[in-house]
């Protein structure tokens, strides 16, 4: 194990997930000023399987809408362009992150609880802040943790080891990772969203998202993400074997312009808001 | 445990059974889990808080949601199903925290949920039989309300019976 490289790691990871190649080009088409309602809805009607997720997600008791979406174009415009942009990441990601990955302690679907948590919690924090686009937050909270994803099997016999291993050095799970492979999932995520050719914006999130105080230069969707991370982790949404065994920095607070102090509020609007989105996860899941 | 049908009490919600059945909450964060059990009257109940009280000009949604609104709840609906007030018995499950080294009290959620819900069973004058909370674990917890037996499970102990709130 202790040979294996980042570079094995993701070379010999079976399963790993491919870069949703048609959510990604929904994601650049919607952030370019050439953009609009026609060409994202060809870009989605080109991927079959999207589209038909696409559909059925406009379709659902989230967006409660009075009559039945029928194609894509139409989805589109009658949901606007950010909504398709996240439910594209949504219906890409869903099928890979609701898997199992023991490495971690998640059971089935409790990755995909945590990484949409912390999308809604990252949009929820951007809105407030104004300080970084709302949908950007969406996606990197979505696709924070996909190092974990590349990282589980090769965890499964020694996450019981490892969190026992972090609790009598008083370490991190993050870490305990660097500590015995050299590397975190942090780092492997990065590195598999090099790969995927993502926005450097994303990548750092993939990277820092533990660590937001040594991303140079300092990234507000880093720290979007670092707190929203937070806020799933307290309320236990997708919680795995790694618990809260994660430092938290005050710095991100500061740098966003919210007070430590406004926590619990925080919180409980978070909570809220999760509880809202629920709905489009649970249609996602039928 | 595995085959057990558990009823999930979800963040900020009660739930109370008679007679028989399992409550359950999993993967608990910072959140806490308050078992109640009349053992006369076989009425059992599990509360799912999230945080310790409503503040500033916050409007009280739902009093499953903090620890002072929600306890209080858990008794009145207990005694509905022919629970009494006096002579209960607890299990307190949660209350853990990210690991932080800077001190500061509003990360220290885990531990002001735990106080909170301590303070507000001690002034119920409810006896506290089991409890496991702090540290950074996440932790599922499965209540029996037919044997009153409270079981816990984490990644590093696995599977344990905490405590009987019959005995």
């Amino acid at each position: 194990m202790a040979s294996l490289t980042i570079e094995d790691i993701i070379s010999k990871t079976a399963d790993l997930p491919t870069a949703p190649a048609a959510a990604m080009a929904v994601m650049r088409e919607t952030d370019s000023a050439t953009g609009c309602a026609r060409s994202v809805a060809k870009i989605i009607s080109q991927d079959q399987a999207l589209a038909v997720r696409i559909l059925r997600l406009a379709n659902s008791a989230y967006y409660g809408l009075s009559r039945q979406v029928v194609d894509v174009p139409e989805a589109v415009v009658v949901l606007g362009m950010r909504s398709v942009r996240n439910l594209s990441m949504v219906a890409s990601t869903y099928p890979w992150m609701s898997k199992p990955l023991l490495g971690y302690g998640l059971a089935p679907k409790d990755l995909w609880r945590h990484s949409f948590g912390v999308a809604v919690g990252s949009q929820l924090i951007a809105s407030k802040t104004g300080k970084v686009p709302v949908e950007q937050a969406f996606t990197a909270g979505l696709l924070h943790d996909l190092g974990k994803v590349a990282m589980s099997v090769w965890l499964e016999s020694k996450l019981v080891a490892m969190v026992k291993l972090a609790q009598q050095l008083d370490l991190t799970f993050d870490d305990a990772e660097r500590k015995v492979l050299g590397y975190d999932h942090a780092e492997v995520g990065g590195h598999v969203g090099e790969q995927w050719n993502l926005p450097a914006s994303l990548v750092d999130v993939m990277r820092w998202h533990h660590r937001p105080d040594e991303c140079e230069p300092h990234s507000y969707l880093v720290d979007c993400v670092h707190v929203a991370d937070y806020l799933c982790m307290a309320m236990g949404v997708g919680l795995g074997g790694d618990g809260l065994r994660y430092n938290f920095s005050e710095n991100t607070l500061a740098r966003l312009g919210l007070k430590v102090n406004d926590l619990d509020a925080l919180t409980e609007e978070f909570m809220q808001s999760y509880e809202q989105h629920e709905k489009l996860f649970e249609a996602e899941e039928k | 445990m595995s085959t057990i049908n558990v009823k999930m009490v979800e963040p900020s919600s009660i739930q109370v059974l008679t007679t028989f059945g399992h409550l359950g909450c999993i993967n608990l964060g910072s959140c806490v889990a308050i078992a109640l059990l009349d053992p006369g009257a076989n009425v059992g109940g599990l509360a799912h808080i999230l945080l310790p009280a409503a503040f500033g000009e916050n409007r009280l949604d739902r009093v499953g949601k903090f620890a002072v609104t929600a306890i209080p709840e858990l008794i009145r609906e207990m005694m509905l199903e022919g629970a009494s007030d006096v002579g209960l018995r607890a299990a307190v499950v949660g209350g853990a925290q990210i690991l932080h080294v800077g001190g500061s009290q509003s990360l220290d959620l885990g531990h002001r949920n735990v106080a909170a819900v301590m303070e507000v069973l001690a002034e119920a004058a409810v006896q506290v039989i089991g409890q496991d909370t702090g540290g950074t674990p996440a932790r599922t917890l499965t209540f029996d309300v037919e044997t009153g037996v409270v079981y816990l499970k984490t990644l590093t102990k696995g599977d344990q019976r905490l405590c009987c709130l019959r005995d």
